[in-house]
C-alpha cells in the first residue's frame, strides 16, 4: 500500500530528537544562571571577609584569636562579635539591631538559606623583640545546591 | 468495494483526523515550549536584575571606599555617647583635601548622591550625577571607639553587600 504523509511513529521520533536537542539547550541557559547566583554568593563572601579584616585592624591585639570551623554564623550572631551589633539608627544601646528574622527579615533569610558563617584561624609569628604579628586567615563558609563553598582571605595584623 | 477502498488509500493528502491528531502534538509541544521560554525569559530577568545589582553595589562601594579610606576624620556619624553603634544613611568627612565630603542616600529616589563643601573659597556643591542608583537600603555605622572603622550595609534588589572601611590617615 503506497503511503504518503507521516505516521505516528515518524512524529514521535521527530519529538524525541527535537527534546534531545532542548534538554542541553535548557541546561546551557540554567547553567548560566547558576554561575549569576554563584558570583552573587561569592561576592557577598569576600564583602564579610574584607568587613572582618578592617575590623581586626581596629581590634585589640590580644582579642583576634582562633574561631574553630565551622565558625560562627553572619545571622543571629552572638553579641559584640564581628555582625552583632549591626545597625543602630537611634542614639543608646536599646535601639541597636542584629541580623536576626525580627530586625531585618530580608537579610536575614538570604543568610540562613545558604548558612553563612565565618572562622578565623590565626597564627602568632614573634620576632623576638617583643615585636609580632598575627596571620589571620579569614574563612568565609557557605552551602550552595548542598555544596560546601569557602572563601579565604589572608590578613597580617602587628601587635604595634 | 475493494476496488472503490484501493482507490481511496491511493489518494494524496491527510484525512482530518490526521491533522487534529498533528495539530493536538503540535499544540501540546507548543505549550511546553512556549511556556519553558516564559520561565526562561523571567529567569532571565532575574539573573540580569542581579548582575547589574551586584554591580551597582561593587561601583558604589568602591568609590565611597575611596574617599573613604583616605580621609581624615569621619564627621558623621559617630558612635552614641554610651558606646553603642550608631548607624545613618549619611555619611561626612574630611577629605585627605581637606574638603567637608558628604554622601547621603534619597530614600524617595533610590539614590546615593555625594556633596562637597570645599576646603577654602567656593560654594558646597553636588554632584551632578548620583553615585548609584535602584538602591533599596544604605546605612553607614560607626561601631569604633577611635573613630577608625565605617561599615557600609548596601541593598540592591534583594542582592546585599558588606563592607567596611579602616581610615589610614586617623
Amino acid at each position: 500500500m503506497k503511503k504518503s504523509g507521516m505516521s505516528l511513529l515518524e512524529i514521535v521520533i521527530s519529538i524525541s530528537i527535537a527534546v534531545v536537542i532542548f534538554i542541553p539547550a535548557m541546561n546551557m541557559f540554567s547553567t548560566t544562571g547558576q554561575a549569576v547566583f554563584k558570583t552573587r554568593n561569592f561576592s557577598f563572601a569576600n564583602s564579610a571577609a574584607r568587613r572582618i579584616s578592617q575590623r581586626l585592624m581596629a581590634m585589640p591585639y590580644e582579642d583576634i584569636v582562633e574561631v574553630p570551623l565551622p565558625g560562627i554564623a553572619l545571622f543571629d550572631a552572638p553579641a559584640e562579635s564581628f555582625f552583632a551589633p549591626f545597625l543602630n539608627t537611634s542614639g543608646t544601646n536599646s535601639g541597636a539591631k542584629n541580623i536576626t528574622q525580627a530586625d531585618m527579615p530580608e537579610f536575614y533569610s538570604y543568610l540562613v538559606q545558604h548558612d553563612f558563617r565565618y572562622s578565623l584561624s590565626v597564627s602568632n609569628v614573634s620576632f623576638g623583640d617583643g615585636d609580632e604579628i598575627k596571620s589571620v586567615g579569614i574563612l568565609i563558609t557557605w552551602s550552595e545546591n548542598n555544596k560546601n563553598m569557602m572563601y579565604r582571605l589572608y590578613v597580617y595584623v602587628p601587635s604595634l | 468495494m475493494y476496488r472503490h477502498y484501493k482507490r481511496k488509500s491511493d489518494r494524496f493528502g491527510v484525512t482530518l483526523v490526521e491533522i487534529i491528531v498533528a495539530s493536538a502534538i503540535l499544540a501540546f509541544i507548543g505549550g511546553i515550549v512556549g511556556h519553558w521560554f516564559f520561565l526562561q525569559r523571567e529567569y532571565q530577568g532575574r539573573i540580569f536584575a542581579i548582575s547589574d545589582a551586584q554591580q551597582t553595589i561593587r561601583q558604589a562601594s568602591w568609590r565611597m571606599m575611596q574617599e573613604l579610606r583616605t580621609a581624615r576624620s569621619v564627621l558623621f556619624p559617630r558612635i552614641n555617647a554610651d558606646k553603642s553603634i550608631r548607624s545613618d544613611s549619611k555619611v561626612v568627612f574630611k577629605s585627605f583635601a581637606g574638603d567637608v565630603i558628604c554622601y547621603y542616600y534619597l530614600a524617595s529616589e533610590k539614590e546615593i548622591r555625594r556633596c562637597k563643601i570645599p576646603n577654602g573659597p567656593g560654594v558646597p556643591t553636588a554632584d551632578s550625577e548620583p553615585v548609584a542608583r535602584n538602591v533599596d537600603q544604605l546605612a553607614f555605622t560607626a561601631s569604633d571607639e577611635g573613630n577608625r572603622i565605617i561599615d557600609i550595609f548596601m541593598e540592591v534588589k534583594g542582592t546585599f553587600g558588606l563592607e567596611s572601611v579602616y581610615l589610614i590617615n586617623e
